[in-house]
């Protein structure tokens, strides 16, 4: 399928916060802009094109951004991924002593958070290290 | 997967419960399921690519950070959709989380944002969270990030007290961004300086007390279940082909090959190079020009058949007479042996296991050949009665000469060739005493059996009479598949010199009879 620039440029922009592959960001980026209605899709484009976004435009602005990058759907999965961030704390002591032990590398086990459209979970994709010794 | 398990799954511990009462996990073929039990609409997050050997070397790993004691689990009870009465105890008490969960949440989706630091965590309290973060992004583009119109948090916030270390945002309620906005949930970021050299290396003094935990979530991940056909052949042929150089039989070869598939021979943990390196200096002592150690006489253990098999986690030696290598190797009334080493298991067949406390590495000496010993040697540790040091034996270890990481890596991989041979008949080391390819046509070397191997730091030298020849000893070394990774030998008259990273260890063997050869380097 063709990717606009509009498509590429807001997947590259998504894919910074949630570290997924382009062939997983693409997706849902195109099936997002293809549900934006023409003002949703004039107040993106005005903030890609750095122009201001004007106070009625807002709220359309608001409902875009929560289609680009979807929140969590209920509050107990709110909670599950609070929980989860909250669990990257006893976790990073454990990474920094994986062999051989550094704290100069990024201690995260999280590579990537895979947002899917409608009511499916993310997808978390975590470090598996090599087998050996680095 | 193990390390983020260790906040996470709920188990019961003196009356208390750690980690997340409620959270369940469920295996599916190819991912596994996060969930939190008793929840509507259900709360769940899947984990790509986590199957159950993925699962069962992070449970692994869990158990072994947690120490010997078994965990009561509370996540994996025979009815899983329902909370267990410590959980349902803990939640009457205590809440999951504390801070608003739509910014944990929204923060948590946007995490990756800080995949340069080197660490990241949050804490919560009523009405703030903290992101913390070390090195990695600056202040101001985090900021700029959590804020921006399309993929920031998603919810109106205003940045206060913006420095080069901390920052507020702080949520307009009612969608105003003004000053005059009621204002919602804080969220506070703060930046630390990150590590520098000098805390690396203070920090890595302390690794040895997890290592454990590492080591059982490698083993565990050695298994070969989620591997594909493919692979499992590579590795089979790889271990074959080791086998052809160690003489090893090609099971017991397939537990030392590296997942891809290399010879491994010099992939181990610390533990295991420091006794390497140690079984080195006493082996590569011996008779009149032998240093310190020869006088204890384990070079002779030597004389005895044997196939040195090393993995990365523990070192096995076959034998046809093992009786007589741990006569030689463990210290006795009647023999010195090497300091620390103890037989902590004898089976029938003449096999057994050793450990050496002040490394914590574990050693098999064995004559059942056909066996893989993959793993499962029970580690004792260090302090158990009857396996601390006697007097004599702190007085020698505290005697050895320091050793770089370099060094000991390098002396090591000397050692676990002791008994290698080229397939194709190009080098052969013999166990130092003989020459397995029988070359009538090479020199004959010095009558006598001295070696001494001594040094300080990256800088040491191997002398010795006899066999094998220097040039067997360096292409041994940097041989193309049996070789050592980053390997540099140099015909530099009237030695060769063997480059490890900044260790050099001079080869002056008293034959100066030796075929010449140029420079080679390893693979």
């Amino acid at each position: 399928m063709s990717v606009t620039s509009l498509i590429a440029q807001l997947t590259e922009r998504r894919r910074v916060v949630t570290g997924e592959l382009r062939s997983t960001a693409r997706p849902a980026i195109r099936h997002a802009v293809g549900a934006l209605n023409p003002a949703q899709r004039a107040a993106v484009l005005a903030v890609l094109h750095n122009r201001t976004v004007e106070p009625d435009d807002r709220a359309a602005l608001a409902s875009a951004r929560a289609m680009l990058l979807p929140q969590a759907h209920s509050a107990s999965q709110q909670k599950l991924e609070s929980l989860m961030l909250l669990a990257l704390r006893p976790c990073i002591g454990h990474l920094q002593l994986r062999p051989p032990a550094s704290v100069l590398r990024p201690a995260q086990p999280i590579r990537a958070i895979q947002l899917p459209t409608g009511a499916e979970p993310p997808v978390l994709h975590l470090d598996e290290y090599e087998w050996a010794p680095c | 997967m193990g390390p983020l398990l260790m906040g996470l799954l709920p188990h019961a511990e003196t009356g208390q419960v750690n980690g997340v009462p409620g959270l369940r996990y469920r295996q599916h073929r190819r991912h596994g399921e996060l969930f939190l039990t008793q929840t509507n609409p259900p709360a769940r997050l899947f984990l790509a690519g986590v199957t159950t050997a993925v699962w069962k070397a992070a449970l692994a790993f869990v158990t072994a950070s947690y120490g010997e004691a078994p965990l009561s689990w509370l996540w994996d009870g025979p009815d899983r959709a329902r909370l267990t009465e410590p959980e349902r105890q803990h939640l009457a008490s205590f809440r999951r989380v504390y801070g608003p969960v739509h910014v944990g949440s929204a923060l948590f989706r946007r995490h990756r944002l800080l995949r340069e630091a080197q660490r990241v965590e949050a804490r919560d309290s009523d009405i703030d969270w903290v992101l913390e973060w070390g090195a990695g992004p600056s202040m101001d583009a985090v900021a700029e990030a959590l804020t921006d119109p399309l993929f920031g948090l998603g919810f109106p916030m205003a940045v206060e007290n913006l420095g080069p270390h901390t920052a507020w945002l702080v949520e307009r309620r009612g969608g105003e961004t003004g000053a005059g906005a009621p204002r919602g949930v804080r969220l506070h970021l703060h930046r630390e300086p990150g590590h520098d050299q000098a805390s690396e290396q203070e920090f890595r003094q302390t690794q040895a007390a997890t290592w454990p935990a590492w080591q059982t979530w490698q083993f565990a991940r050695r298994p070969a279940p989620s591997a594909t056909a493919s692979q499992a052949r590579a590795l089979r042929a790889a271990a074959r082909r080791r086998a052809s150089y160690t003489g090893e039989e090609p099971a017991s070869a397939l537990a030392g090959v590296t997942p891809d598939g290399r010879i491994g021979l010099d992939d181990c943990t610390p533990a295991q190079r420091m006794l390497r390196f140690l079984l080195a200096l006493y082996v590569f002592n011996t008779q009149t020009i032998g240093a310190p150690p020869s006088w204890r006489s384990v070079s002779t253990a030597l004389r005895y058949t044997m196939t040195v098999s090393p993995r990365f986690d523990h070192l096995v030696i076959f034998a046809d007479t093992p009786r007589n290598l741990v006569r030689y190797f463990v210290r006795s009334p009647y023999r010195l042996g090497v300091p620390g080493l103890r037989v902590v298991q004898t089976e029938e067949h003449e096999h057994y296991e050793l450990v050496h406390p002040p490394t914590g590495a574990t050693c098999t000496i064995s004559r059942r050949r056909e066996a893989g010993l993959a793993a499962g040697v029970t580690r004792p540790a260090a302090d158990d009665s009857g396996l601390g040091l006697t007097q004599a034996e702190k007085t020698d270890l505290a005697s050895i000469p320091p050793a770089s990481d370099d060094m000991q890596s390098l002396l090591a991989g000397l050692f676990v060739r002791v008994a290698c041979a080229s397939p194709d008949k190009r080098w052969g080391l013999g166990n130092w005493w003989y020459d397995p390819l029988d070359r009538p046509d090479l020199p004959e070397p010095v009558n006598g059996d001295s070696r001494r191997l001594w040094g300080a730091g990256d800088d040491w030298q191997l002398l010795w009479e006899q066999y094998p020849y220097p040039a067997d000893v360096v292409a041994s070394l940097t041989d193309a598949f049996a070789g050592m990774a980053g390997l540099t030998a140099d015909d530099d008259d009237p030695f060769y010199s063997i480059a490890l990273g900044s260790a050099c260890l001079r080869l002056a063997p008293w034959s100066a009879r030796r075929p010449r050869r140029g420079r080679q380097s390893a693979a």
